[in-house]
């Protein structure tokens, strides 16, 4: 490998992941692009993760350990590393089909104006089975505003970059001294809508999807509706980030922006099962922008009535509910 | 053999282009092979005078309403060499500015074709010129912007009185990132240190708003003298939002003055050549940029940049070789017609 230029480094971070990982090296492994060199990144893991990384024998394995920085900085110390010409991230519990890097590399090749090429997803389970939901994206003809209120790339697992392009995301805060900075470290969720908003607001490329389902994004049941509170408040530190850079855009966008997360966040309660937490979520969204209801009545709609629902009639509406309609919020954006 | 060289600017055009022909005009006999001479017309003007020139330049900015008079004053001189100055366009102003890219595209190549050459007025903006193929990349000449830099390099010892004055010059608009700097300063509250924004525009109530009568902060409107602004400050803090080139940080440097820059556009080209970038382009990023500028020995010992003692010969010679090289491609042309 050391002769040849490396066509796309994959990044991977990696934190107490031992359940995961080694399906989703596999994943990368049998890829049928195989011209790639694999930079995985162990943020401070204390499980078993460092000694199943340690198992893979591939050449194309780069493994790297550091003292915890969170998702943003073990995705800056793998680009720092990255040596191809484009950079793809996979967390470690999604996985990918075959011919994810293929066509994704075609597209790049082929479309020299793409900076980010992304894909929809289908959602798997714990277990690796499929959820009945997926993540199907507007692919052409991305604009900053759909960025910022839709977030087409859709999950970490999705996006491989053009080297040339990332860059726009480059800087190195004052105290920091051991590397540079793409994904802002100081947040701890909401990292990736801050490096993609702030793409598009800074560079003249493309951000262009292709065909087809090829990220598995798994979701992780359960989790505390609180949480949802401090979600938001990072969201919010990105908004305020969009306001200072691109004040007339965000004079247009912020509300409808707003209320498009205010409602991805009720059906995160509503998943929980948090009634209370999700009619006051979907209150809150509508109150900001109207928008939604607009650009998307049914989904919009359906959000608020099984929020309001949830809360009046309780934890049995929210098992037949969810039985008979597939309706899992978490995924749904 | 003295050629004519005529420039066109209309009234929209921003003090920078108006300094910058100035310095063109009245170059210093020695220097300039040609004779340069200022064309003003009236914005959204259709049709375009019938000019007696052997080169003409443009440094109107480039829109729709104005591809009708871009169109006439290639059609009145069909074979007079015609180069356009991109003095508005720049990767920063496209992604935050433009929302139909792919018309914004189109008016860039329709317009770009009618002319022999697009001077690009810094390194990174011909990048972009180049990467997105608005144009052929031979049609493409760098020529940084460059105004007379001499009172600038007059007061290089002149140092202020009284606290650490940091400035600010330029218009007031939302290009310029003022209401960052502003924002910040109100937030940073060290009695210490002392903001003066030299300028005026359109955002000056809002930014005053900002300000909301801090002491420290202090507006002391245009003035047609950058040099005497910069004598009275230590440092030039520059927070664009977009900049094709930035002249005030050339102009700073030439004064001796650190820089602090945002990282857009033009301003690499700065930070390249001894500006100090400011990592992140935001309220916060300027508090702990500020926050590090503890006294005035600190800021003394910034870097000041490798200026500008090249800086106006090179501009100079670049325009002289430019006319040069399209006067000879059209003698050429004629021949072989």
């Amino acid at each position: 490998m050391k002769d040849q230029a490396i066509d796309i480094s994959v990044v991977v971070p990696a934190y107490n992941v031992a359940a995961t990982i080694s399906e989703t090296l596999k994943a990368i492994l049998n890829q049928t692009f195989q011209n790639i060199e694999i930079i995985i990144v162990d943020d401070g893991s204390r499980d078993n993760t460092p000694a199943i990384i340690a198992s893979f024998k591939d050449p194309r394995i780069i493994a790297v350990r550091q003292t915890n920085r969170g998702l943003a900085g073990a995705r800056n110390s793998g680009i720092h590393l990255a040596r191809g010409k484009y950079i793809a991230f996979c967390d470690s519990d999604d996985l990918w089909v075959p011919e994810k890097l293929e066509l994704h590399f075609n597209h790049l090749e082929n479309n020299s104006d793409v900076g980010i090429s992304f894909s929809g997803s289908r959602m798997i389970d714990e277990d690796g089975a499929f959820l009945k939901i997926s993540q199907t994206p507007k692919l052409k003809n991305i604009g900053a505003a759909d960025v910022f209120k839709r977030n087409p790339i859709g999950n970490g697992s999705s996006a491989v970059i053009r080297r040339e392009a990332l860059e726009c995301l480059n800087y190195r805060p004052l105290h920091e001294t051991e590397r540079d900075w793409w994904f802002d470290e100081t947040l701890r969720q909401s990292e990736d809508i801050d490096a993609w908003i702030r793409f598009i607001l800074s560079a003249d490329w493309k951000i262009e999807g292709i065909e087809g389902h090829l990220t598995y994004y798994r979701i992780q049941r359960g989790g505390l509706s609180a949480n949802l509170a401090k979600q938001f408040e990072s969201w919010c530190r990105v908004r305020d980030k969009v306001v200072q850079t691109a004040p007339s855009f965000a004079a247009k966008h912020v509300a409808p922006a707003t209320a498009y997360q205010l409602r991805y966040l009720a059906r995160r309660a509503f998943t929980m099962g948090d009634g209370k937490a999700a009619a006051k979520l979907a209150r809150q969204s509508i109150s900001w922008s109207r928008a939604p209801i607009y650009e998307e009545p049914l989904k919009t709609i359906g959000t608020w009535m099984a929020a309001e629902a949830l809360n009046v009639f309780g934890a049995a509406f929210h098992t037949v509910v969810s039985k008979r309609l597939n309706f899992n919020p978490a995924i749904a954006k | 053999m003295i050629n004519s060289v005529i420039h066109l600017v209309d009234d929209a055009s921003m003090g920078g282009v108006n300094r910058l022909l100035e310095n063109l005009e009245n170059a210093d006999g020695g220097f300039t092979l040609d004779h340069h001479k200022i064309v003003r017309v009236k914005r959204g003007m259709a049709k375009a005078p019938k000019l007696n020139a052997d080169v003409i330049v443009s440094h109107m900015s480039i829109s729709w309403a104005n591809l009708p008079f871009f169109t006439s004053l290639r059609a009145a001189h069909p074979d007079t060499p015609m180069v356009h100055v991109e003095h508005s366009y720049s990767e920063r102003f496209v992604a935050l500015n433009v929302e139909k890219r792919a018309r914004f595209d189109d008016l860039l190549g329709v317009c770009y074709a009618l002319f022999d050459r697009i001077v690009a007025v810094s390194e990174p903006q011909a990048s972009w010129l180049a990467r997105r193929k608005f144009c052929l990349s031979d049609q493409i000449v760098t020529i940084p912007s460059c105004v007379k830099l001499q009172r600038c390099f007059d007061i290089r010892d002149c140092k202020p009185d009284g606290p650490l004055a940091i400035a600010a010059i330029g218009r007031l608009h939302p290009q310029k990132g003022f209401d960052i700097l502003i924002e910040a300063f109100v937030k940073l509250c060290n009695p210490e240190i002392v903001l003066q924004i030299v300028g005026d525009g359109p955002e000056r109530s809002a930014l005053e708003k900002i300000a909301a009568g801090n002491k420290n902060i202090i507006f002391r409107g245009a003035m047609d003298n950058i040099a005497l602004a910069l004598a009275e400050c230590d440092i030039v803090a520059m927070p664009s939002r977009w900049e094709p080139y930035g002249l005030v940080a050339l102009e700073a440097m030439a004064a001796g003055r650190p820089v602090l820059c945002s990282k857009v556009d033009g301003l690499n080209q700065h930070i390249s050549e001894g500006a100090i970038a400011v990592p992140e382009n935001t309220v916060a990023g300027w508090v702990t940029m500020f926050q590090s500028l503890t006294s005035r020995e600190v800021v003394e010992r910034l870097p000041i940049g490798k200026t500008a003692i090249k800086a106006e010969w090179q501009f100079i010679h670049a325009w002289n070789s430019l006319v040069r090289k399209l006067l000879s491609e059209d003698a050429g042309n004629q021949l072989a017609a």
